[in-house]
């Protein structure tokens, strides 16, 4: 936690913009779930 | 178990213990010793979400299905990630912005109180039943392999959970279950590197999974519409969706470790910490299970893994039958090896041809296993009445203790305590909290002071415990009872979330039509359960989706009294 407003303000602007919005990390969180399923697709795909 | 493993355990179980309620200790009002003083960051509620929702059959049910059916229940997990950024948008900042210590306070402001206390006699319920399932499941597979006394196991770990969760509230739960789930992955992890180099010796690491493919082990995604298939892609998204929203959303358990956030930001990165860590986690739990599966391969597994069930045939007039049936399972695996072997080489130069006539031997040779190892289940059955053969829960920690080194196989034990003592902490922590805040505080005496309270709340946490550790004690008695509990829990998952959802997101529905409608949403859960097949996963679905629909119909054909119509903030939060 920091005291100084500006800093603070520095720190957020800093923050890729996907994670600058409560809804761009969602969406990030949910493209990792598509990752996640493309890559359990493909296992099954190509093992079974 | 040798003297370092024994070293391991206790100290690992016992010092995390020690270390919780030595860091939470002196709570003095209800907002340190329920709401955890509102002073966690994200990484410790994240852990301590997720240690809440590991328990002990995580890590010995999980592996066990690996080993028997492979990946496919990997999709009871895929609509988490989507529940818990609904939970994080939508209901937690309900939470915080009201101020409540219990999700069922939240039920009253919007609705009434007969809406509050349903909602939180269904939890009381349910949580403690389950409660004592959480302490059963761990030391009766422990106790079975180690050859500990199952009552002294439980006694021991349900007093020691109990003392820490009451001594620190819900700071100790918390600060606890992140240093558990710290032990939990560190475990995981040595015992999947320790099984792969084991495998190694066998198969090149490259060739692990394209054999465990070829053996069946590795149908992870199904998108079959087959509505009475337990997993597949569909129930996973919308089922278990439903299921997580509920028990995320609504489940005090939960509620209770996030509200212990210092803000709801920190509340949010908590959430979205499990919906990112949680899928992983639980795939490589079951890869641990198929490697397991692959490990058995190539070393002789017992005919049944569930060593009870051996020394009670061997002590019967049937011991010679059984005796008989065991050199047949070991001729058959002894065939079954040298033909995954030749698959394995296959695979390595492939060579397809062999491959596919190699995989068909191994397919007939495992089937011809599985036909002996149901003789030998039915042997069981006949012996020892009462004494079921299930044996998949046991796969995992017969491996850890026959085959890891010592020290390890300490370390994998504690992991399952470590597990169980995690989820039951804040279970209790839970049942406390909403029997001192919903019941107590609200209906017995409304008037009294902080210190009363917490006072309260100790004792009741305290009674729930010991409730747990005697039902934990009983269960042994009745193994199907479990299976019946369980079963029940999640009948109830999705009318509670129900009334939640109509809480949210229809404002005009309110009290009676909401109550009246869970009633006959969860009559028609009771009866399609009764009357028909369907996945469970697809009740919490069912049930939500009804008290839903038939709130807004009641609402609008059948409108309550306007007089009912409660003012936001009369409930005693």
């Amino acid at each position: 936690m920091t005291n100084d407003p500006d800093k603070a303000r520095r720190v957020l602007d800093d923050r890729p913009p996907w994670f600058r919005t409560w809804a761009g990390v969602y969406g990030v969180v949910l493209a990792f779930l598509g990752l996640l399923v493309l890559v359990f697709y493909l296992l099954t795909r190509f093992l079974s | 178990m040798s003297i370092l493993d024994f070293v391991v355990l206790a100290g690992t179980l016992v010092g995390i213990a020690a270390y919780g309620a030595w860091r939470s200790r002196g709570n003095r009002d209800l907002e340190e010793y329920l709401g955890g003083d509102h002073s966690m960051k994200w990484g410790t509620i994240g852990l301590s979400v997720m240690a809440t929702q590991a328990s002990a059959v995580t890590f010995l049910s999980t592996p066990g299905f690996g080993y028997e059916k492979g990946m496919e229940f990997v999709q009871n997990y895929l609509g988490l990630p989507i529940a818990l950024i609904i939970v994080s948008a939508l209901f937690l900042p309900v939470y915080y912005r009201c101020g409540v210590y219990t999700a069922y306070e939240y039920l009253e402001r919007r609705f009434d109180l007969k809406t509050r206390q349903l909602g939180a006699i269904l939890f009381l319920v349910q949580r403690g039943l389950a409660a004592g399932i959480t302490l059963y499941a761990p030391a009766i597979i422990v106790s079975n392999l180690v050859g500990w006394k199952l009552d002294a196991t439980i006694l021991v770990t349900g007093l020691l959970v109990v003392t820490y969760t009451v001594a620190g509230g819900s700071r100790g739960v918390s600060l606890t279950q992140k240093h558990q789930m710290a032990v939990i992955l560190i475990g995981m992890g040595v015992a999947f590197v320790l099984i792969v180099s084991y495998l190694a010796r066998e198969v090149p690491i490259m060739q692990i999974l394209p054999l465990a493919g070829r053996l069946g082990k590795m149908e992870i995604i199904n998108f079959s519409f087959d509505y009475s298939r337990r997993y597949t892609f569909w129930s996973g998204i919308f089922g278990g969706l439903f299921l997580a929203l509920s028990y995320f959303g609504t489940d005090q358990s939960q509620v209770g470790r996030y509200l212990t956030g210092k803000s709801i930001t920190e509340g949010r990165l908590g959430l979205m910490f499990n919906a990112v860590l949680k899928l992983p986690m639980q795939f490589f739990i079951l890869l641990t299970g198929v490697m397991v599966f692959l490990f058995y391969q190539f070393e002789p597994p017992p005919i049944l893994f569930k060593r009870p069930a051996m020394v009670a045939a061997h002590a019967s007039s049937r011991a010679a039958e059984m005796t008989e049936l065991e050199a047949r399972y070991a001729a058959v695996f002894s065939e079954k090896r040298d033909a995954v072997r030749t698959l394995a080489a296959a695979l390595e130069s492939d060579d397809d041809g062999v491959a596919s006539s190699a995989q068909a031997r191994v397919e007939e040779l495992a089937a011809l296993g599985e036909e002996i190892r149901n003789e030998a289940k039915s042997l069981v059955s006949e012996v020892s009445a009462g004494m079921g053969a299930k044996d998949s829960d046991y796969v995992f920690l017969t491996f850890v203790v026959n085959h890891l080194p010592r020290g390890v196989i300490g370390l994998l034990i504690a992991v399952i305590f470590c597990a169980g003592m995690s989820s039951t902490s804040s279970e209790l922590n839970a049942l406390g909290s909403t029997s001192t805040i919903d019941i107590y505080r609200r209906l017995v005496r409304p008037r009294e002071s902080e210190r009363h309270y917490v006072i309260v709340s100790k004792a009741l946490t305290t009674f729930w415990g010991l409730l747990a550790i005697a039902f934990a004690m009983a269960a042994s008695l009745a193994e199907n009872l479990i299976e019946a509990i369980n079963i029940l829990g999640s009948l109830f998952y999705g009318t509670i979330l129900g009334i939640f959802l109509t809480a949210l997101l229809l404002k005009r529905v309110r009290g009676t039509a909401v109550f009246v409608a869970a009633l006959a949403a969860e009559g028609t859960v009771i009866t399609l359960f009764l009357t028909t097949d369907i996945g469970y996963l697809w009740y919490n679905l069912i049930g939500c989706l009804l008290v839903l629909v038939l709130g807004t119909a009641l609402e609008t054909f059948a409108p309550g009294p306007r007089s009912e119509a409660v003012v936001p903030g009369t409930g005693a939060g």
